[in-house]
């Protein structure tokens, strides 16, 4: 099927303007400059052979190829879980429960992610301030989950966990990410929802799971 | 108002002077190359006259003459075999004009036993190898620049061909058209007084050169109907250019096949069978093998009978070329390119008279001359080379229009079919055919390393974006590297991507720049040409590319817009002549 000139525009990965000002100096060969500008696809891609130019033969797709989620923060929960009374004395002790009631792509998996978190705490400790801490690998990776996961998980009791504010923890939300484009993406929406008093407030009276996933979801800006 | 500045600075002075002085040395020495060559041919060809007269002398000599020229070539010298001038063009486009002292003698060994023993092939190719290897050290021995050795490597070609041919001119042609490809007046001069060094050298010191047996009868006389069936005669030497080469190139291609299939690393096998066969149609016509400049001669004194003999002569020749070059035995394609075009012009012109009786055409000697032009023409895809080397050679200077009619359809026939001439085909197939100021020639001179972003800032592993954002004061970049404590690249981190979450300053705190730095960009090497940078750059649609040594250290960062601008001034350095 012979290409217009915008489809022949788009092979060589310039605008249809250049293709047209190559057609008028006479620089392609194959099209009369008075003529329409209709292109056989063979006979395109071997004159950018002779000149050493690249065809693209589709245009490149983002890295991510995964659909733009609406609401990535609340998608990501709703693949997660939201937990009461999980019980631990230390961070250590929280995170092992807390793998082991997370919904992992293999259980094989459970005791190297526990040693990613517990190694991620050693570097610099993830709690924020107002009680919420944020355990996740230090490096996003597809062996764990291949979408985006997030779990809230409300303490039995507060836990020391090194809160540069010295508060103690009181929820522990675990992020899983395939890539490092996610985790930015889910992190960011949970910085921002957990400005609103409204959410900490929540989390500390242990509401419960559908009270605390509607403040979330009315709370994230929606990306349409 | 300041005064014009019409003259050149001191350095800039004395510079063209050096190099004159240097071309006339190269002209000296590859005039020396060429007929200590060309004298030991002969007298090599005279020796074994006596075996010849045997038929078994006849059939077994090319063969052995073959084996002897690759094993001296293959084992002796371990260069690569053929007629080196692909080898001359390579080291003229990719290795500023550097080659290996060696190749002074390599070729001129290996060719004076296969040609002198009979091999359809002429010694013009690996005189233009040897005489270019005598510019390049000339040029080294006086610690030149890569540039400037080039220039003395083509002053070298054109010395050779100027000695052997006896016709500076061409020689002048064939390193500007074919070997440098350029036309500058800063290469013309040096390349100039190479050639008439070279040339006047054999003739002071009275050494025959094969002024002879090309050397045109008498003058001719032609009219308009000659220029017209020169027309013809140009297309029916470009069909022959292109079966000459494809002919070549098919059978190197089965030679290559062989060396594969039963593992005979040492291609003297396959050039002695073929060898077997050069000597077998030796037996039957004498005339087709060897240099072939005798069989000229016969042509040109108008020996030769015209007869249905002449079209049999031309495809033994064409066969006969085919399997000694073919087999990669030493030897070049000026010689049988000659004798095909005589034969071919030779026999049109008696087969014209045949058949326009009424019209009264020029000699067919005449037509000889006119395809010689043509066949080197096309086969080179060098109409100014072929006009150039029959006008000079055989003296038939009343013949311009004729020639270059002839010369330039055959070019035009030659390009419709082949995309590069024999020269070129080998080093444009391997993508490294650059000509001078080509993009792929100014991008595969420039190294990554060159390019470096000086002002690119490397975060440790472990560092938090909150060390980051103090980093942001201190530079006006968007891209960080990520590297381990031993400088290692782990990968990059784009502010833009951090827009959401690196103004909530306890995120930043909690979050470490390993979670979210891309780890999915291709790396850079610093040793790698921009050729390769900006393939890179196209695959992966990024700006800003990582680059690292060979142990994976972070060296710094590219960006296309550096490269581009770069690109630019190399653009001007590159073609601007320096030495005009």
């Amino acid at each position: 099927m012979p290409l217009d000139l915008h489809q022949a525009a788009l092979k060589l990965g310039v605008s249809p303007a250049t293709v047209q000002r190559w057609a008028r100096q006479g620089r392609l060969g194959m099209v009369r400059p008075s003529g329409e500008f209709l292109f056989e696809e063979r006979e395109l891609q071997q004159w950018a052979r002779n000149q050493g130019l690249k065809i693209r033969n589709e245009l490149k797709k983002p890295q991510n190829v995964r659909a733009l989620q609406d609401k990535p923060l609340s998608a990501a929960l709703a693949k997660g879980a939201i937990l009461h009374n999980v019980a631990g004395y230390t961070p250590g002790e929280v995170l092992s429960v807390l793998v082991e009631l997370s919904p992992v792509t293999e259980d094989r998996n459970r005791t190297a992610l526990l040693q990613q978190l517990i190694e991620r705490e050693a570097l610099a400790s993830t709690a924020l301030s107002a009680g919420v801490a944020l355990p996740h690998p230090r490096a996003p990776s597809d062996a764990f989950t291949d979408a985006p996961i997030v779990v809230i998980a409300m303490l039995e009791q507060p836990v020391d966990w090194l809160a540069l504010d010295g508060e103690l923890v009181h929820t522990a939300i675990l992020l899983l990410n395939p890539t490092a484009h996610e985790h930015l993406q889910v992190l960011s929406r949970l910085a921002l929802v957990l400005r609103e008093q409204k959410l900490v407030d929540a989390l500390k009276a242990r509401s419960s799971a559908e009270d605390i996933f509607g403040i979330i979801d009315s709370l994230e800006p929606s990306n349409g | 108002m300041a005064r014009a500045n019409i003259f050149h600075t001191r350095g800039a002075r004395s510079e063209p002077w050096q190099l004159a002085g240097a071309a006339l040395l190269v002209g000296i020495a590859a005039s020396i190359v060429a007929m200590a060559l060309r004298g030991s041919v002969h007298y090599l060809f005279d020796l074994s006259n006596e075996l010849r007269s045997h038929w078994w002398g006849m059939l077994l000599l090319p063969a052995f003459g073959a084996m002897l020229g690759v094993f001296i070539i293959r084992v002796l010298f371990r260069e690569p075999g053929g007629h080196g001038v692909p080898s001359v063009l390579e080291a003229v486009t990719r290795r500023g004009g550097h080659m290996r002292r060696r190749s002074i003698i390599s070729r001129l060994l290996g060719s004076l036993f296969n040609v002198s023993a009979g091999g359809s092939a002429g010694l013009e190719g690996p005189i233009v190898y040897s005489a270019a290897a005598v510019g390049s050290s000339i040029a080294n021995a006086m610690r030149m620049a890569e540039r400037q050795r080039v220039l003395l490597l083509a002053c070298g070609v054109a010395g050779g061909i100027g000695a052997i041919f006896n016709s500076p001119l061409t020689g002048m042609i064939f390193a500007m058209e074919v070997v440098l490809a350029e036309w500058t007046l800063g290469a013309l001069l040096p390349i100039a007084i190479s050639a008439t060094v070279a040339t006047e050298v054999p003739r002071a010191l009275s050494l025959s050169t094969i002024e002879g047996p090309l050397q045109a009868a008498g003058s001719y006389t032609w009219n308009g109907a000659d220029l017209l069936a020169s027309g013809c005669l140009g297309l029916l030497a470009g069909l022959m250019s292109v079966a000459l080469v494809v002919c070549i190139f098919r059978a190197e291609g089965i030679t290559r096949k062989w060396k594969t299939n039963f593992a005979t690393s040492n291609l003297g096998l396959v050039a002695g069978l073929a060898g077997l066969g050069v000597g077998a149609i030796g037996i039957f016509m004498p005339e087709a093998i060897g240099e072939g400049y005798g069989t000229i001669a016969n042509i040109l004194n108008g020996t030769t009978a015209l007869s249905s003999a002449l079209l049999l002569l031309l495809f033994a020749k064409l066969i006969a070329t085919t399997l000694t070059l073919g087999s990669n035995a030493p030897g070049g394609i000026f010689a049988p390119s000659l004798v095909l075009g005589a034969i071919l012009g030779y026999g049109f012109g008696g087969l014209l008279n045949v058949l326009f009786p009424a019209i009264a055409f020029a000699d067919p000697s005449f037509f000889a001359i006119a395809a010689m032009a043509g066949l080197v023409a096309g086969s080179m895809q060098a109409p100014f080379t072929g006009i150039m080397l029959a006008l000079e050679s055989t003296g038939s200077w009343e013949g311009t229009l004729p020639l270059i009619t002839v010369s330039v359809l055959s070019v035009l026939v030659s390009r419709t079919f082949l995309r590069h001439s024999f020269y070129t085909w080998e080093l444009a197939e391997r993508g490294e055919l650059m000509r001078p100021g080509s993009d792929r020639r100014i991008l595969s001179e420039i190294r990554v390393a060159e390019l470096l972003d000086e002002e690119s800032i490397s975060i440790t592993s472990g560092s938090t974006l909150d060390d980051l954002t103090r980093e942001l004061p201190n530079t006006s970049r968007n891209q960080f590297a990520v590297v381990d404590e031993s400088g290692r690249l782990l990968g990059m981190l784009s502010v833009t991507s951090l827009r959401g979450v690196i103004f909530d300053e306890v995120v930043r705190k909690v979050t470490s720049v390993d979670t979210v730095m891309d780890t999915t960009l291709p790396a850079l090497k610093g040793e790698s040409s921009l050729l390769e940078a900006t393939d890179c750059f196209e695959e992966c649609g990024a700006w800003v590319l990582p680059v690292v040594d060979a142990d994976g250290m972070f060296m710094g960062t590219l960006s296309k817009s550096m490269l581009f601008d770069r690109y630019r001034r190399e653009l001007i350095v590159q073609t601007a002549d320096h030495l005009e």
